[in-house]
């Protein structure tokens, strides 16, 4: 009797704990994606009435869209590629030549990785000014990299170690020198390393919406964080339609990269040499 | 091996001898430079500037923003008379206990466990639910949450109706609960991954024997689960700690502080101040204590780590 109300409370507590969670976690989005294709979307959920892809043939149709578009994808690729670039310049010395102070130097690292970046906004904005930063992609790219590159360091700087010296010792009696070594052995060789901080690189920039608030001020410049914001926020004039097609088409890359990712998610999370 | 057998060359610098190879492993460190003076500029530099900047009376534009000149400790003195700043000081602790630690620590750390052990679609589509929330941009979180709370038709408020209750103002009346909310909705999955990770290092035999003993489900989870992985909840807890300090855009973007300053939280404070009434010195000094708070909570960090490495 015991028995058989403890397994009842297994099987229907688990299962209603699953149903709570499921409920609470993808309900909110689950508005999204159904408000993107009804023909009269609102703040309600609701099933459509009328099914409709309208929403994103008028989304298709919106000039802003790609300009926002392209502006984000530049951003996330052009941090992508300045973070791999440079994180994986920096693990290469620091995983294979001794120097005094390295144990140091990484913690040093790793405190510019736990700032919050809200307590550094104001001076990062000065920064910009002084520089010609502001309203500049380029600008907005380093400060994101900037971001990334402490975290991206410790992972790649892991992967470096992970491959033996000797692999590239046969490159160099080749006649190859060691920066043609890195590119041309380490780096083929820790593509999971280069794959997950060029990962959190490209989303990091891709979602973030602190850095074009406070940089990318004029509307040509707007990623697609900022044409969201502005168009949300342009009260009594909410065009559900185009809102929420766009969100969705907005959320999609960050899904389907990190649905991709989602082995390499820990690593990435907990470098800093953690040991589990 | 023909560098090993060639006999050594040394060459002098700064009056220090070094053997011509370990003078071009030491110049491999030049490939160091671009992320370090990038990680300098736009990191420690910010650091150093906002000390600098908080004793200043700096405005963001006008004639003080270029002309501003040293006030001694004014921004400090006038900060701590200035009721809204300890009011967003509460409110980020409270912003902070209540979505980092009873939210996504508690929530998350029992989807680890009950995760730990269930069949392998409940494993995907659970774990793959919490993520998704993780993985939607800010921006779009807060939007989805902003039709949820929606007073007219949201969907918390039609279930209140289904359930006999009346409408509730969620964003007005309780915009704490709200982000706090929302913050939940979004963080539980860096802590539920965690926790999955190191669950899994514990051997199943544990939890066997341990059931032969007759040991109850909390008994397990008191004396085998919590020991094995009391490092990872220290680890979890300092680092939601300090993420969930620096939110800025979810709760700026949703509720924008308001209203009345109910939901402004440090970051928005710092915001507002700098950059909607442009006292950029006033702003950093909001700033160097908000450093201050996170310095201590990293140096507790580093040590954890550092323990950790030396095993």
């Amino acid at each position: 009797m015991r028995i058989n109300a403890l397994r009842f409370f297994d099987v229907f507590g688990r299962a209603g704990f699953y149903a709570l969670v499921l409920f609470f976690f993808v309900g909110p989005l689950t508005w999204l994606l159904l408000a993107s294709v009804n023909a009269m979307p609102g703040f309600s959920w609701a099933i459509p009435e009328t099914f409709t892809l309208e929403n994103y043939g008028e989304l298709l149709a919106e000039p802003d869209l790609f300009l926002w578009l392209g502006n984000s994808a530049l951003l996330a690729v052009g941090t992508m590629i300045a973070t791999v670039v440079l994180a994986t310049l920096a693990a290469y010395p620091l995983s294979r030549v001794p120097f005094p102070g390295k144990t140091a130097f990484m913690y040093i690292l790793l405190l510019a990785r736990v700032m919050p970046i809200t307590s550094v906004i104001i001076p990062i904005f000065s920064i910009a000014v002084v520089l010609g930063f502001v309203n500049r992609f380029e600008g907005a790219i380093l400060v994101f990299t900037a971001m990334q590159l402490p975290i991206s360091v410790w992972i790649m700087k892991g992967f470096v170690d992970s491959i033996p010296v000797e692999l590239e010792e046969s490159a160099w009696l080749d006649g190859c020198n060691r920066l043609q070594g890195l590119y041309r052995i380490v780096f083929p060789l820790m593509f999971p390393g280069v794959a997950v901080t060029g990962l959190f690189a490209f989303l990091a920039a891709w979602s973030d919406f602190l850095i074009p608030l406070i940089l990318l001020r004029s509307p040509n410049t707007f990623p697609i964080a900022m044409g969201l914001f502005r168009a949300f926020n342009d009260l009594g004039n909410v065009n559900f339609g185009f809102l929420t097609s766009l969100a969705v088409v907005y959320s999609l890359p960050s899904i389907l990269l990190y649905v991709f990712a989602r082995q390499y998610l820990v690593k990435g999370m907990t470098a800093g040499g953690v040991k589990m | 091996m023909q560098a090993a057998a060639a006999p050594k060359q040394v060459v002098r610098v700064f009056g220090r001898e070094f053997s011509r190879r370990r003078l071009s492993e030491l110049s491999l460190l030049l490939f160091m430079l671009p992320a370090m003076l990038l990680v300098l500029v736009f990191v420690f530099v910010p650091t150093i500037w906002a000390i600098v900047i908080s004793f200043t009376n700096q405005s963001l534009i006008g004639p003080n923003a270029r002309n501003f000149q040293f006030v001694g400790f004014d921004n400090y003195v006038r900060l701590f008379a200035d009721n809204s700043f300890w009011n967003s000081l509460g409110l980020s602790f409270v912003f902070v206990f209540a979505s980092a630690f009873l939210g996504q620590f508690i929530l998350g750390l029992l989807l680890a466990v009950v995760l730990r052990r269930a069949h392998i679609t409940a494993k995907g589509l659970i774990g793959g639910a919490v993520l998704l929330a993780w993985v939607v941009p800010e921006i779009v979180a807060v939007y989805v949450w902003a039709s949820v709370f929606n007073f007219q038709s949201g969907t918390a408020n039609q279930l209140l109706l289904a359930f006999g209750f009346e409408r509730h103002r969620w964003l007005i009346d309780t915009p704490m609960l709200a982000i706090i909310l929302v913050n939940v909705w979004r963080g539980t999955a860096f802590t539920m991954l965690l926790f999955s990770s190191a669950l899994e290092a514990i051997p199943d035999e544990l939890f066997d024997a341990a059931a032969v003993d007759g040991a109850s489900a909390w008994q397990k989870f008191r004396f085998i689960t919590v020991p094995m992985i009391r490092y990872t909840i220290l680890l979890d807890f300092i680092l939601i700690t300090m993420g969930t300090f620096s939110v800025f855009g979810l709760v700026f973007a949703m509720t924008a502080g308001g209203p009345l300053g109910r939901s402004e939280i440090i970051g928005v404070y710092i915001y507002r101040n700098a950059f909607q009434y442009r006292e950029v010195g006033f702003g950093s000094a909001a700033s160097v204590i908000m450093l201050l708070i996170n310095l201590v909570l990293a140096v507790v960090y580093l040590r954890l780590l550092r323990i950790e490495q030396g095993k």
